[in-house]
């Protein structure tokens, strides 16, 4: 700018208001920064704090879902492990009473009560087979039939996994065990092997020697399964924590980015106050003495 | 040396420091009249004194400079605020804006992946994909609004532009038929040079002067105002453009600065360019969530459906009602019974982050429109400063200082009242000489 030599009257107070009026402007935009507590109030301050909160506010969201679908697998996994531990118990109930009836002075009668017995662990195993959660059957895998097994033993469900997504990467953990994991496949599942100890224990006690063997061949597919489950219940307690670390990380970052540093901004604000002051008194004092006061 | 000729010396005083003190009450007087400028005596000594002029204190070249300068800044500032309303329509970074409302969709679909047996969660992602589109329908509305409201200030625009050129034109003749060096040319010089400016700011143009006193305007070589003549200009649309054209040949008026270039900029150019850009946002969510819903199976077990149909802002729509439609699992049914996985909706949970899907879109967007309206901003708030530098100039040259007009208003005072005594002394000895001589002895 040229410097002026000579001042016209409305130039003059024209300038003064424009001073004063830049200075209000800033004043009421550090206001709005305190009362929103927000430093961005349209993405032109600052666009790419603005990318920021977005993809902050997205990641946030992201979270939040898998700590949900974190807490949902636990619940879903200890309902499964209850399960799994009274169906371990079961067997080992069962292989007890097989080498009850294996033991030589084991009579026709006491077989056949044995044999009531190993029909009443059946029927309860079936009713834990078809178990559910929420009304979700628990060992169906993912079809959406109400029962893993029938009544005769057979399994009804598919082997189709039910994950859930645990982070963004992709990473997924199974929430369930399909029928077959706990109860064995086919031919040598835990139900086909009680029904055939029932028949040996009243008809044929020889054959129990290799329903010994069937039995526990079951037995340890129940132990897998439960050290399966126990083992995933333990990788998604992990994992809950490192999502909440995640959460307060987010969170962290975000607030640095959009929420207003208030001791900063309300001591701007106070500077700016001060100044705004000044710049009236002055005006006030510059803009009444015109030569008419000093005339007569 | 006449007998009378001291009379007649002061009697041109007296009348000079009239016409003087008349001067300096009229420069108090327009002390804050927009476009005034001050009036100076000039006084000849000849026999006595002659006013010989009233000078209009106005420099030519510093006008031009402000009419090409607020030309400049009519096109910014028309840039600046129009990229300002189209911001107005993203709200971002907010937690009620686009963004919130796709983080929403995406946990719906996370919430129907945890139990996609939950009819309430795939009801909550079938309304969330109708608040989506209800937004960006809204948002596609709201930009069509800006360009037609911009359409009417153009049309407004113009219909002044055309008032100011007439006036022109009409001040070039009063001018002519004004005699030089009078209060009464500068008044309308004053009005005429206003009027210019009002319309460089609207349309710009180019502002001659001739030797005669006539202005002339142009507008890319187009004469708007001639000496004696001038055009009018119309908004016309045609095939979507949008044009101003000149009234009697339907030609294409040339507009490179001022408020109607930014007007033409905003209805031509900008807004469709956010609008196609809205569009691919659209594009992005319908495309990625159609792909997705493809990919699986809906709790009956028939394989998924579009959830949106159409691809721009103003015709995207939710396809589906029924939330069980939502393609949660990604495995086929098993002899005739629907999977309960979860998998496709875990995967569209996802689309959030995917590459080339709707978020990424849209926050490339927001970002692209705050950088576009932070230069506008930062250009039209240089040039207007600019501009006050230039005001500044001007107003140094021509405005009226009170203080300097009451030191004139007490030198012509006290001249006026000089001049008087000087006339009374001439009085007095002129009494000695006719009354008062040849009487002694009497």
């Amino acid at each position: 700018m040229t410097s002026i030599t000579r001042l016209a009257t409305g130039a003059q107070s024209l300038q003064n208001m424009d001073s004063v009026g830049a200075m209000s402007k800033r004043m009421a935009k550090l206001q709005e920064q305190i009362s929103s507590g927000k430093a961005i109030q349209r993405a032109s301050e600052d666009p790419s704090a603005t990318r920021s909160v977005m993809t902050l506010r997205a990641e946030q969201t992201r979270m939040s879902q898998y700590a949900q679908n974190i807490d949902n697998g636990l619940l879903r996994l200890n309902a499964t492990r209850t399960q799994v531990d009274s169906i371990n118990d079961q067997l080992l109930k069962a292989r007890e009473i097989v080498v009850q009836g294996q033991a030589t002075n084991s009579t026709a009668s006491s077989r056949s009560a044995l044999a009531a017995q190993i029909d009443v662990i059946a029927s309860s195993l079936l009713v834990a087979a078809n178990s559910d959660f929420v009304g979700r059957a628990l060992f169906t895998g993912a079809t959406s039939a109400d029962t893993a097994y029938t009544s005769l033993g057979a399994y009804v469900g598919d082997t189709n996994a039910v994950t859930t997504r645990v982070d963004d990467f992709g990473s997924t953990v199974r929430i369930e065990l399909n029928g077959p994991e706990v109860f064995g496949s086919g031919a040598g599942n835990a139900f086909a092997v009680l029904t055939s100890i029932a028949s040996n224990l009243r008809s044929a006690p020889a054959s129990l020697s290799v329903d010994l063997t069937s039995l526990d061949s079951v037995i340890t597919t129940a132990r897998g399964a439960q050290s399966t489950v126990v083992s995933r219940i333990n990788q998604l307690n992990e994992l809950r924590d490192v999502t909440a670390d995640r959460i307060l990380s987010v969170t962290g970052a975000l607030a640095a980015v959009e929420d207003t540093d208030l001791t900063k901004t309300v001591m701007e604000l106070t500077m700016q106050q001060t100044s705004y002051e000044a710049a009236l008194y002055s005006t006030a004092q510059i803009m009444q003495p015109s030569l008419m006061d000093f005339l007569r | 040396m006449s007998t009378w000729s001291g009379i007649s010396t002061a009697l041109s005083s007296l009348q000079a420091q009239r016409v003087a003190m008349d001067v300096a009450g009229q420069n108090i007087a327009n002390v804050s009249t927009p476009g005034y400028s001050r009036q100076r005596v000039d006084m000849t000594a000849g026999i006595g004194v002659d006013v010989s002029s009233i000078q209009r204190l106005h420099s030519g070249i510093l006008g031009d400079r402000a009419r090409t300068e607020s030309a400049r800044m009519g096109d910014l500032n028309v840039t600046s605020a129009v990229l300002n309303e189209i911001e107005g329509v993203f709200p971002e970074p907010s937690s009620s804006g686009f963004q919130a409302k796709l983080d929403a969709l995406w946990t719906g679909f996370a919430n129907v992946a945890r139990d996609t047996t939950n009819a309430a969660a795939r009801i909550e992602v079938i309304a969330q994909a109708n608040v989506l589109t209800g937004w960006l329908n809204d948002a596609a509305q709201q930009l069509t609004n800006i360009a037609d409201n911009h359409t009417q200030n153009l049309t407004n625009l113009v219909t002044s532009a055309n008032s100011y050129a007439q006036e022109i034109s009409e001040l070039n003749i009063a001018i002519a038929r004004t005699p030089e060096g009078t209060s009464a040319i500068n008044a309308l010089m004053d009005q005429r040079s206003y009027a210019a400016s009002q319309l460089a700011e609207a349309v710009g143009g180019t502002y001659l002067t001739d030797d005669n006193n006539k202005m002339s305007v142009f507008l890319g070589g187009a004469s708007f105002v001639g000496p004696s003549n001038y055009s009018t200009l119309e908004v016309a649309t045609s095939g979507g453009t949008t044009s101003v054209q000149w009234t009697s040949n339907d030609a294409t008026a040339s507009i490179s600065s001022g408020n109607a270039s930014g007007y033409l900029t905003a209805i031509n150019t900008t807004v469709p360019d956010w609008a196609a850009t809205l569009d691919t946002v659209a594009a992005a969510l319908a495309t990625t969530v159609n792909t997705a819903q493809a990919a699986g199976y809906d709790s009956t077990g028939a394989a998924g459906t579009a959830l949106f149909t159409g691809t721009t802002a103003s015709t995207i729509s939710v396809a589906l009602t029924n939330g069980l439609n939502i393609a949660a699992s990604s495995v086929a049914p098993v002899s005739g019974v629907a999977s309960l996985n979860g998998a496709n909706a875990d995967s569209m949970a996802a689309l959030g982050r995917a590459a080339g899907g709707p978020d990424g879109v849209y926050q490339n967007m927001v970002v692209s429109l705050g950088f576009a309206t932070q230069g506008a901003q930062q250009t039209s708030e240089t040039v207007q400063a600019f501009m006050a530098g230039i005001n500044g100039q001007i107003n140094s040259e021509s405005g009226v200082n009170i203080d300097e007009e009451m030191a004139n208003l007490l030198t012509y005072q006290r001249a006026y009242e000089a001049a008087a005594r000087v006339l009374t002394a001439i009085d007095d000895a002129l009494d000695t000489l006719i009354n008062r001589t040849g009487l002694v002895g009497r």
